[in-house]
């Protein structure tokens, strides 16, 4: 027998057993929001904010946090937070959860193209007399989509409804 | 394969079966001249097709508005209800948070209508109806349900299906050879097509499956019962049977015991659910 052969044998066993063990070194975060914590509860004190993608080396894990340390800091992040492949590049140009939505482009839409003004009003008839309500005139649902977009939720207010729901990382 | 190139390789089978022959013949000439209107109109569906990966946000944002137009104008105007539309914002957010796609401006509306169904427009615009509203019981339930239709504009599923009808649209507008190839023109196919994926005909069988699987790894991660979007399955499969509404999500979503018996198999990856989030008196109080 080769002499090699038990060696390589052996390497290759140790690295089998090793691969799971490393594939859970690296995690990354995958939240809008995502908080680095001093320790493994909410109310502790905030050590970093992370942006989605920051790769995270893993050093345990208790209840539903880990223990990770990323640039240099170290602290506690909840488990939803996290992925195990780092998530899909921002190429689609989309980069604020909480940012406004402006008002609706849908009259912009709408005036480069007198065809697509007839399709919406023809199709405004037909959907009223279905109903059997008076055709709207397009400003209302216009107006309607406005109120839509203007809805906004703030990063506060949206933290202070998880934790009176004792929701995710807020759960006692 | 060049996804292209394998999509070309559908349409030039395609083309032979939807066309004459005679008709054939004068098609494949005009499309030999660049500045043919068939050649134009192929150029258009091709750019559609290649930039399905790519679509910028604003692009798929308009599409999205056109279409949440018509969300209102078939479903129904918005609840006149504040507090309600707010509610139903913060749990949308809550979830869209910890989406696969977390980084864009979601927005939530319960509009009017005693159709149950909810739907999500490309760029983040997502309908619930009140009658939907109206079989849920709690608040992880409502969270399955804005997870899954974030889950659909997560993974662009609406979009997606267009990108591989649009071509076959297409060629039947080249075989009707009364198409204007205009801008406008070709946007309100888009849309038109969009609304009989979304309003009519539903999503693929397995995009429903996908973010049904979506719907509860987000609402897992954010910490509700993973559970809540199948037990709406569960309250809509027993009105299923006096239900065939046109526009309702029976005749837009796959079978439901199918759904949810994979839904029932996903839940081994979520032993502690029962531990998690709920909210059954909060939905109560915020959804009268």
């Amino acid at each position: 027998m080769n002499k090699s052969a038990p060696i390589i044998a052996a390497v290759a066993g140790t690295l089998l057993l090793a691969a799971p063990a490393l594939a859970q070194e690296k995690l990354y975060v995958a939240s809008e929001g995502a908080k680095l914590k001093a320790d493994k509860s909410a109310s502790s004190d905030t050590v970093a904010e992370l942006p989605v993608g920051t790769a995270l080396s893993v050093q345990g894990q208790e209840e539903s946090w880990y223990k990770v340390s990323t640039g240099g800091k170290t602290g506690w992040i909840y488990r939803g937070k996290v992925a195990a492949t780092p998530p899909e590049a921002s190429k689609q140009g989309g980069d604020n959860l909480f940012g406004g939505a402006g008002s609706s482009t849908i009259m912009v839409s709408e005036a480069d193209s007198a065809r697509s003004m007839r399709g919406l009003n023809a199709s405004e008839q037909e959907a009223a007399k279905a109903a059997g309500r008076p055709v709207r005139p397009l400003s209302d649902y216009k107006q309607a989509l406005d109120r839509v977009l203007a809805e906004k939720v703030d990063k506060k207010e949206l933290e202070n409804f998880l934790k009176a729901g004792r929701i995710g990382e807020y759960a006692k | 394969m060049d996804r292209r190139k394998f999509i070309l390789g559908i349409a030039a089978t395609a083309i032979p079966l939807a066309l004459p022959g005679t008709v054939m013949a004068g098609f494949l000439d005009a499309i030999m001249d660049p500045n043919s209107k068939e050649s134009k109109i192929l150029s258009g569906a091709q750019s559609v097709l290649a930039s399905s990966q790519q679509m910028d946000y604003q692009s798929e944002r308009t599409i999205g508005e056109r279409l949440a137009v018509e969300g209102l104008r078939r479903y129904g105007m918005p609840v006149q209800n504040k507090n309600l539309q707010h509610y139903v914002n913060l749990v949308g957010m809550a979830v869209a948070t910890n989406s696969p796609r977390p980084n864009i401006p979601y927005r939530f509306v319960v509009v009017d209508s005693d159709v149950q169904n909810a739907f999500a427009c490309p760029g983040g615009i997502i309908f619930v109806t009140s009658a939907l509203l109206g079989v849920m019981h709690t608040e992880a339930q409502l969270a399955g349900i804005l997870s899954h239709e974030v889950g659909h504009v997560a993974l662009r599923h609406a979009l997606k299906s267009i990108q591989r009808a649009q071509f076959f649209t297409g060629v039947g507008q080249i075989t009707a050879a009364t198409m204007k190839g205009d801008k406008g023109a070709q946007f309100e196919s888009m849309i038109g097509d969009l609304q009989n994926v979304l309003f009519d005909k539903g999503l693929d069988q397995n995009m429903e499956y996908e973010a049904d699987a979506s719907a509860m790894e987000t609402a897992y991660r954010t910490g509700y019962n993973p559970a809540g979007i199948t037990e709406t399955l569960h309250a809509l499969q027993k009105l299923e049977a006096g239900s065939t509404k046109r526009g309702s999500w029976f005749s837009t979503h796959p079978p439901l015991p199918s759904r949810i018996a994979k839904n029932q198999t996903s839940m081994k990856k979520y032993p502690d659910a029962t531990t998690l989030a709920v909210l059954a008196d909060r939905f109560k109080a915020q959804s009268k």
